[in-house]
This record gives C-alpha cells, sequence and structure tokens, in this order.
C-alpha cells in the first residue's frame, strides 16, 4: 500500500521510516515494546516505585507467603484497602507456619515514608509509591529467606540484570561491527584471518567459555567490579557472532556501485567503510541485537545463579534464583520462582520484537503467494 | 568422499590449536600460583608436585610452557586437580560419557519430535492446532533452560511422580540390570525435557518454516504433473530438500546443547562435565577448568565434522563441488 | 477432439469481486496438432495450462466451465483419477529445468519415478525404456544421463531430459510452459525441432505456451493470443500472421519484426 507519497515536495519515506509503520502495525511486538519500556522504566524508578529497599531485612517474616490486600473489613463493608499482621510458627515438623493476626491492620498508603533511598544518586528522599507503615510489612510476592521483599527486588533487580544486557550488548556490536566491517571491506586474507579468531571464539560453547573467564576474575574484586567484569566477558562471547553476520553482508556490499565510485574519487577506506557500507547494514543489524540481547540477559543470570556473578546484598534476577536450586524451598515457597518469570517474559518480549524488526525491515516481504 | 573428510580434519586442525591457545593464555591469566597452593595441601605428596612439575614447567617461558602444554595435552595429560586429588583426565573420562547421554538423548529428542511436527504444522499451515504448536513454540523458546528445569523440579515436587535429580538411586547397585536401566530413565527425564522443549520449539518453526518454501517450488510442482501419489511427493521429494538446510544446523546445535546441558546438570544434579566446571571454577582449579574447556572446543569440532558429513552425504550439491 | 475447454473461470479464492485470473476461456485442441497459446506475463496462458491437470494453487478456485479430455470432463475427476492420468495422458515440462528436477535425486531415479508408478514393468525393463527414451529426444549418453544429477548437466541436455520424462507413457497431450525461454536462440531451434519431431513419431499434441509469438509461430498449427486472463484471438497459424484481427496481436506481430 502507497502511503501518501509526493514527489519533489515532500521528501517521502525512508525504508526505515516504512519499516516503523509496519512494525507499529504489529500489535503483538507493540505490546511487548509497552511492556519492555515499562520495566526499563520500573527499574530506573525502582527506589521510588518498591516499597522497599533491596537490602531491607526482617528475618522474623522469613519465606513468608505474599500479603493479600484485604479490601472488605470485620463488618463486611468497603473500607481503604490494608494488610493484616503475621506471627510466625513452627509446626510439629519445624515447618514454616505463618497465621494471619486479625488484630493487627495496616492500611495501604500511597507516598509512604519508607526506607532512605538517594534518587539519581544525590536527591535524598524517603518517599515511595505505595507501602504500609512499620511495623507492619507488605509483601506484594512474598518475601524470601531473610525476609526481603521479593517484589521490591525484582525491581531493584532489573536494574542489574536489564542493563548488563543493553551495555553488554553495544559493546559487543561495536566490537562486531568494526571487525565485521574490516573483515567483510578488505576480504583475503584480513577476512581469513578475522573469521578464523571468530570460529574459535564461537567454537568453545558458550557456557564453559563463561566459566572459564570467570575463573580469570580476581577474587578480590569488589561488586562494582564484578560488575563490569561480567559485562566485559559477555561481551567477549557475543561479538563473534554478530561480526560473522556484518561481514557477510559487507562482503555483499562492497560490490555496489556507490562504494566504487567512492573508491575511484579517493575516499579513504576507513571513511568507506564507516560511511557507506556501515550504515546499510543498520536495519539487518538492529534485529540481530534485539534477538542477542536474551542471551545476555541469561548469561548474566546464569552466572549469578551460580554465585559466580553478582552477589548479595545486590539483587538481580539470577541470584535472586539461587534460592530456587533446593527443590525443599521451591515446595514449600514457590513465589521464589517469580524473577524467573520476569526474565523469561523480558525474554519473550525481546524476541517478538527482533522477529518483527526482522520482518519489517526486510523490503521483500511477501505476504500470501499465489 | 574420504578426500572430503580428510580435508575437513586438515581445516580442523589450526582451529583446534587456536582453542588450545586461548585455553593456556586464559591458565595464565588466572591470578594465584597453581603449584604453591599444591604445595600447601597436606594430602598432596612432594613426589606428585615433582611429576607434575617436570611435565609442565612453570619456571620457563610462556613459549616453553605453551609447548609443554601442547605436547601434554597430545598425550591425554591434563594436569591434576587440586580439588578432587585425582588427575583431571580421570575426572573427565568419567564425566565425559554422562554429559554426552544427556546431550544424546535430548538431540534425539529434540529432531524426533520437532521434524514430525514441523511437516505436520506445513501441511496443516494455519489451522487452529497449527497456530496453537507455533504459540506454544514460541513460549518454549524462549523461556530460559534454567528456569524451565525449575518449574518442571516443582512440578514434580508437587506430584511426586519422578525422581528429583541426580542420575542413579541410592540403591542402585543392588538393583538388577533392567530396574538399573529404568532408574536410568527416569532421572534421565527432567533434565532432557527442559534440554529439549526449548531446541523442540525452535527446530519446529524452521522446520515448518522449510518445508512451506519447498512446497513452493518447481520440482515438487513437477513431480504432481508426473501423477505421484501426494504421499511421495511430500516425503520422498520435497522432505528431503526441507531437512538440508537442517544438517548444517546440527553442527551448532551440539555446541548449543553442550553448553545448555552443563546449566542443566547443574540445577539437576546429574553428574557431568557441567558440574565439573563449576566445581573447578568454584574452587579455582586451574587445570581442571582449562580441560574442561577444551573438551567442550573438541565436542563441537567432532559435531561440526559429523554435521559436514552427514551434509555431503545428503546433498550431492556439495559433494561434486 | 482431443481437448476442449469451455468457458473457464478462474477467480482468486474468496475474493468476488477482484478480477478473474481467466475470464471465460474457451479453446479446443485437436489430435496430433502444435497449439501455440501466446501472452504477456499476466495474461494468464500458465494458468491455463496448470488447470487442466488441476495443479492450481489452493489459493486459486475454478469458478465455472468445462474442461473435456477424450470425452470426459476433467473437473469432474477424483484426485486419484487425476493423479493417474497426469503424467500418462497428459505429460507437463516447465521453464527451467533446473528446478523442475529435484536437485538431490539422480536424473535417472526421477525418470524411473513415472514408469514405476504408472506401469508395470521390472527394474531392468525401466532401465531400458530410460535410455531409449533419452536417445529419442537427442541425448547420446543416455547411461551417463542417469546417473548424473541437475545440476551437473547442461541447460539444453536438462530440458531435453525433462522432455523424455514428460513423454515417458507417451501421453496423448504434452502441456510445454515457456520451455525455451530460458535457453539460447540455437538451443531453442533445437527444442522446436524436437517437439516436431515428437509430434509426428510419437503423434502427440502439444500446448505450447509461450510469450514469444514468433519463437512458436515456426512451429504451431493453430494460435490462440491471450491478455488479461481473456483468448482475444484464435485461429490456424498462417491466418493470424497474415490477418490479425485484435489489435494485441498486431503489436506482438510489429514487435517480431
Amino acid at each position: 500500500m502507497i502511503k501518501n507519497r509526493t514527489f519533489g515536495g515532500d521528501r517521502g519515506q525512508s525504508q526505515f521510516q516504512m519499516a516503523l509503520e509496519r512494525f507499529k502495525q504489529n500489535r503483538l511486538a507493540m505490546i511487548c515494546f509497552y511492556v519492555l519500556f515499562s520495566l526499563y522504566l520500573g527499574a530506573l524508578g525502582a527506589d521510588f516505585l518498591a516499597p522497599y529497599s533491596y537490602g531491607s531485612e526482617e528475618r522474623n517474616y522469613s519465606y513468608c507467603p505474599p500479603t493479600m490486600i484485604q479490601f472488605f473489613n470485620e463488618q463486611k463493608n468497603l473500607s481503604r484497602p490494608f494488610v493484616y499482621g503475621r506471627t510466625l510458627t513452627f509446626d510439629q515438623y519445624q515447618k514454616r507456619v505463618y497465621t494471619t493476626d486479625k488484630t493487627k491492620k495496616f492500611p495501604l498508603k500511597f507516598f509512604v515514608k519508607g526506607d532512605e533511598y538517594k534518587f539519581l544518586g544525590f536527591l535524598k528522599s524517603s518517599h515511595h509509591l505505595f507501602g504500609v507503615e512499620a511495623p507492619g510489612r507488605f509483601y506484594l510476592f512474598g518475601a524470601d529467606s531473610r525476609g526481603r521483599d521479593i517484589y521490591s527486588r525484582i525491581l531493584h533487580g532489573a536494574r542489574i540484570s536489564l542493563s548488563i544486557g543493553l551495555i553488554g550488548v553495544i559493546i559487543s556490536f561495536s566490537i562486531g561491527l568494526l571487525v565485521g566491517g574490516i573483515a567483510g571491506y578488505f576480504g583475503g586474507w584480513v577476512d581469513d584471518f578475522l573469521m578464523r579468531i571468530c570460529e574459535i571464539v564461537m567454537m568453545v560453547p558458550g557456557f564453559y567459555l563463561l566459566l572459564a573467564l570467570r575463573a580469570v576474575v580476581p577474587d578480590n574484586f569488589n561488586s562494582l567490579q564484578v560488575y563490569f567484569a561480567i559485562i566485559v566477558i559477555l561481551s567477549f562471547i557475543g561479538w563473534a557472532s554478530l561480526a560473522r553476520i556484518i561481514r557477510g553482508m559487507c562482503l555483499s556490499l562492497k560490490t555496489r556501485d556507490y562504494v566504487l565510485a567512492a573508491r575511484t574519487l579517493g575516499v579513504s577506506n576507513i571513511k568507506i567503510i564507516l560511511k557507506h557500507i556501515l550504515p546499510h547494514t543498520l536495519s539487518y543489524s538492529i534485529a540481530a541485537v534485539m534477538l542477542s540481547i536474551p542471551g545476555y540477559i541469561l548469561g548474566e543470570s546464569a552466572l549469578s545463579l551460580l554465585g559466580l556473578g553478582i552477589q548479595d546484598p545486590y539483587a538481580s534476577w539470577g541470584n535472586m534464583l539461587s534460592d530456587a536450586m533446593s527443590i525443599v524451598r521451591i515446595k514449600f515457597a514457590p513465589w521464589i520462582l517469580l524473577p524467573g518469570f520476569f526474565i523469561f517474559l523480558t525474554v519473550v518480549c525481546f524476541n517478538m520484537i527482533g522477529d518483527a524488526l526482522r520482518d519489517c525491515l526486510d523490503p521483500l516481504y511477501k505476504g500470501e503467494e499465489i | 568422499m574420504l578426500k572430503f573428510i580428510f580435508k575437513r580434519i586438515l581445516i580442523a586442525m589450526p582451529l583446534l590449536l587456536g582453542i588450545s591457545f586461548m585455553t593456556f593464555a586464559l591458565m595464565q591469566m588466572t591470578p594465584g600460583n597453581f603449584y604453591d597452593t599444591m604445595k600447601l595441601n597436606p594430602q598432596v605428596s612432594p613426589e606428585t608436585i615433582e611429576y607434575y612439575k617436570n611435565k609442565f614447567f612453570p619456571d620457563q617461558t610462556m613459549a616453553q610452557q605453551y609447548f609443554h602444554w601442547v605436547k601434554n595435552l597430545l598425550q591425554g595429560e591434563f594436569g591434576y586437580s587440586l580439588f578432587y586429588n585425582v588427575p583431571v583426565k580421570h575426572l573427565i573420562a568419567e564425566r565425559l560419557g554422562n554429559t554426552f547421554i544427556l546431550s544424546f538423548a535430548s538431540f534425539l529428542c529434540t529432531w524426533l519430535i520437532a521434524l514430525p511436527l514441523g511437516i505436520w504444522a506445513a501441511l496443516h499451515r494455519n489451522k487452529f492446532l497449527d497456530r496453537l504448536i507455533q504459540f506454544f513454540s514460541y513460549l518454549a523458546l524462549s523461556i530460559p533452560t534454567f528456569f524451565l528445569a525449575m518449574l518442571l523440579l516443582y512440578l514434580v515436587s508437587q506430584w511426586r511422580i519422578l525422581p528429583l535429580g541426580g542420575m542413579h538411586r541410592a540403591n542402585f547397585e543392588e538393583l538388577s540390570f533392567v530396574a538399573q536401566f529404568f532408574d536410568f530413565l527416569q532421572h534421565l527425564i527432567i533434565p532432557c525435557l527442559a534440554l529439549s522443549l526449548g531446541s523442540i520449539g525452535a527446530l519446529q518453526k524452521i522446520m515448518r518454516g522449510n518445508m512451506l518454501e519447498v512446497l513452493r517450488q518447481q520440482y515438487v510442482l513437477a513431480a504432481r504433473a508426473k501423477g505421484l501419489p501426494e504421499h511421495r511427493v511430500i516425503y520422498v521429494h520435497a522432505l528431503r530438500n526441507a531437512v538440508n538446510p537442517l544438517i548444517t544446523l546440527l553442527g551448532y546445535e551440539f555446541s548449543g546443547l553442550l553448553s545448555g546441558a552443563a546449566l542443566i546438570e547443574i540445577i539437576s544434579s546429574w553428574p557431568g562435565l557441567g558440574t565439573l566446571i563449576l566445581t573447578a571454577v568454584r574452587s579455582k582449579d586451574v587445570y581442571l577448568v582449562m580441560a574442561s574447556m577444551m573438551m567442550g572446543g573438541i565436542l563441537f569440532l567432532i559435531g561440526n565434522l559429523l554435521a559436514d558429513i552427514f551434509l555431503a552425504l545428503s546433498d550431492p550439491r556439495i559433494r561434486y563441488d | 477432439m482431443l481437448l476442449k475447454i469451455e468457458n473457464l473461470t478462474v477467480k482468486i479464492k474468496g475474493n468476488e469481486n477482484t478480477l478473474s485470473i481467466l475470464d471465460d476461456v474457451s479453446l479446443e485442441i485437436p489430435p496430433q496438432t502444435i497449439f501455440a497459446l501466446v501472452g504477456g506475463s499476466g495474461s494468464g496462458k500458465t494458468t491455463s495450462g496448470l488447470s487442466i491437470t488441476c495443479l492450481l494453487s489452493p489459493a486459486l478456485e475454478i469458478v465455472q466451465g468445462k474442461i473435456h479430455f477424450q470425452g470426459e470432463d476433467l473437473l469432474n475427476y477424483s484426485p486419484i483419477q487425476m493423479q493417474r492420468l497426469r503424467g500418462k495422458e497428459i505429460g507437463m515440462i516447465f521453464q527451467e529445468p533446473l528446478y523442475a528436477f529435484n536437485p538431490v535425486y539422480r536424473i535417472g531415479f526421477q525418470i524411473e519415478e513415472v514408469l514405476k508408478y504408472h506401469t508395470l514393468l521390472n527394474h531392468k525393463e525401466r532401465q531400458e525404456k530410460i535410455c531409449d527414451l533419452l536417445r529419442l529426444v537427442g541425448l547420446n549418453e543416455p547411461k551417463r544421463i542417469i546417473n548424473s544429477y541437475s545440476h551437473q548437466l547442461s541447460g539444453g541436455m536438462r530440458q531435453r531430459a525433462m522432455i523424455a520424462q514428460a513423454i515417458a507413457l507417451h501421453p496423448q497431450l504434452l502441456i510445454a510452459d515457456e520451455p525455451t525461454s530460458n535457453l539460447d536462440v540455437t538451443l531453442q531451434a533445437k527444442i522446436m525441432d524436437l517437439f516436431l519431431q515428437l509430434k509426428n513419431q510419437l503423434k502427440l499434441s502439444i500446448l505450447l505456451i509461450s510469450h514469444d509469438l514468433g519463437m512458436v509461430s515456426h512451429l504451431a498449427d493453430e494460435i490462440a493470443v491471450m491478455m488479461n486472463g481473456k483468448i482475444v484471438e484464435r485461429g490456424k497459424t498462417k491466418e493470424i500472421l497474415q490477418n490479425a484481427q485484435h489489435p494485441y496481436t498486431r503489436q506482438l506481430l510489429e514487435a517480431l519484426v
């Protein structure tokens, strides 16, 4: 369908804009986009949006089940939402039992005063979007072994899990673009050599390489250094496949006429690669990038899950799941699996968006054939 | 044909060398002196330390050390494990088999289920059941395998129908051979399933896509025009061509399988290479880590070689080029 | 009359208002005749050929019409009857022989299939028959061709092999859909000679579908010109060449000079 295109007057739509239009028409992809957007927003505003900070412990509420929000008071009248108090007892098998204490009512408030935090690193505040006042505890998604609110930790964990994906892929992508562009453009032995290196990196199964690289990181790194080390490790594993894709595209692009024209005009090789060839690979690269972000998120989750990534008390979706490695705990406190659903949700959304982008950016996209 | 195999093996050599170099470099970068740590361990005799020092020459230059490292690799000497207190090669041999079994079982599961499913989906395109299969495939290939393993373990813990991890029952040795076999299968189901579901989803989509593409080709029309029965057109003419591109995937599947298997092994306590390398990394057992990595690389190369051979067998265009 | 198509109309399924792919097409092909169906892209000529043997894409449907072959209406045939008819009574060859042969099976295997499913000959007899067929179409090394794959043969050899496959069972009608469009000019001439030879030797009719009026005019006994799904002109070759009525036919003829 040719949209309103005027010749001479308007600039008309670029390929990219047309692809964007098609993307917007894909409802499923747009939903995924909004979901991801909300997740990233949630991560940014975690301090405010979560009722508790990630380290706020309450050992008396270890593995407390999710708190039910009550809308009706004892007289069965509609009242302001509130939660009951809980007390912990142990039954005859030493299993935890939480009994609801109906005498203690804690109303659910907005803009509640809670743990202190620094918004954007310097604005001090202690207001949270919602919560209950002490000594009540509101566990939307239940509590973990130390009584920390899982919902709050998921929001804070989003910061790490989602950011590692983005930063890692940006680094990999830059390296991959450069290496792939050079290999594809120059061809010959440069291409062979660079591709051999890529193959070697891609050859060792990802998980083994991940762990081996992790073993090289010194023990005395603090959390921030470990965070960056993980990003570097993930980028090292990821750049090779991107480089191969880019190289393939560059190989076919360098024979195009406008490249030959640039060369006869004496434009330097680096400039040709950067200005003429690489921009044309962008459309396909973006789809490839979207589809590879889940790999980074899963890589970080796997490392943290095994205790080799982000450590306590910091939250990452991966290290929250390390609790779930014990089947006994899963059986009696299944809510600790919730971070896994968030990882799942994120991966699904990135996959859908990546697929949709790839379909939209393909100018030869065919519908039904006769 | 043999020439083809030989050529492929020849190409693999420099790659193998490359891995060994990368492994060696990583080992050098790992902080700490391995031999000092060994000395501190009272269970390790001075003779053992001398033995290994004479194999790996830690006091010589990097280049010389690398030379010895490669020489030892070729002889099957992988060093010593601090954590387990045995030479690495014993550990690898034991665990390699288990990982291989899990990977192979998962591979069989994936291909035996995904291919027929993909073919069926292509033939009944856009019907309700096809759409349902596509939906679940999408979910299956997006779900993180470790999370799936955890979910499966959770479900099984509620319903109590299967064992929860490990590879043998406690009284395995006492069981009859048949009982041992069934016990083994029971333990294999969850890790295998967790590992396969995602691949089944992905492979099914690809198979369906390939099948649809092939069914549009002229030779399918020509086969029908010849008066061949429909089942021959689909299962003899279309299928062979649809499966060919998948065979190139075989090699990469294998590598991915090893990788994915490692994590699943750890979660379901399956004693394979994955659990081995995890313990190694946690305890900074350098030689063990590197040997596991080399193993991974070698298995990948073998998988790729097999895939190349299968492809050449099935697609004559590759063979006679 | 060997083949008689009456008022055939083909439309895209589910789309009542679009133009028809084929609009009220009628033609008659007598036995031992070369009948040319000429037209540009999208004129419906290939669809006409495919609809005879019920090989239309599932997205299309036949809205009305009859197709009489040797007295029977093919549109009433069940799929099994149709399958028996194809290859045996009506053969078909296509434009690009590289893709009309399955790339993963040898030529001999594919030609033998036709014999296996339609005759009761044993393996040895089939092999002999294939050799005879290949020699008939002008291929002098039948054993080598039998063991080759489609990509190992030249374009001309492939096309001849495909013709051999199509006439293996001595059909009454051979539908040739743009058989020479992908070949160079000398090969075209040779294939045209082959068609003439087959018509005389095997006493079959050929429905020659092409966009090249010049090429078929040397060969065809009768010509029909198609445009936009309709037959706009029809008649004996001589009459068309000397006395074309429809402006489109005239355009095509002018392009020849």
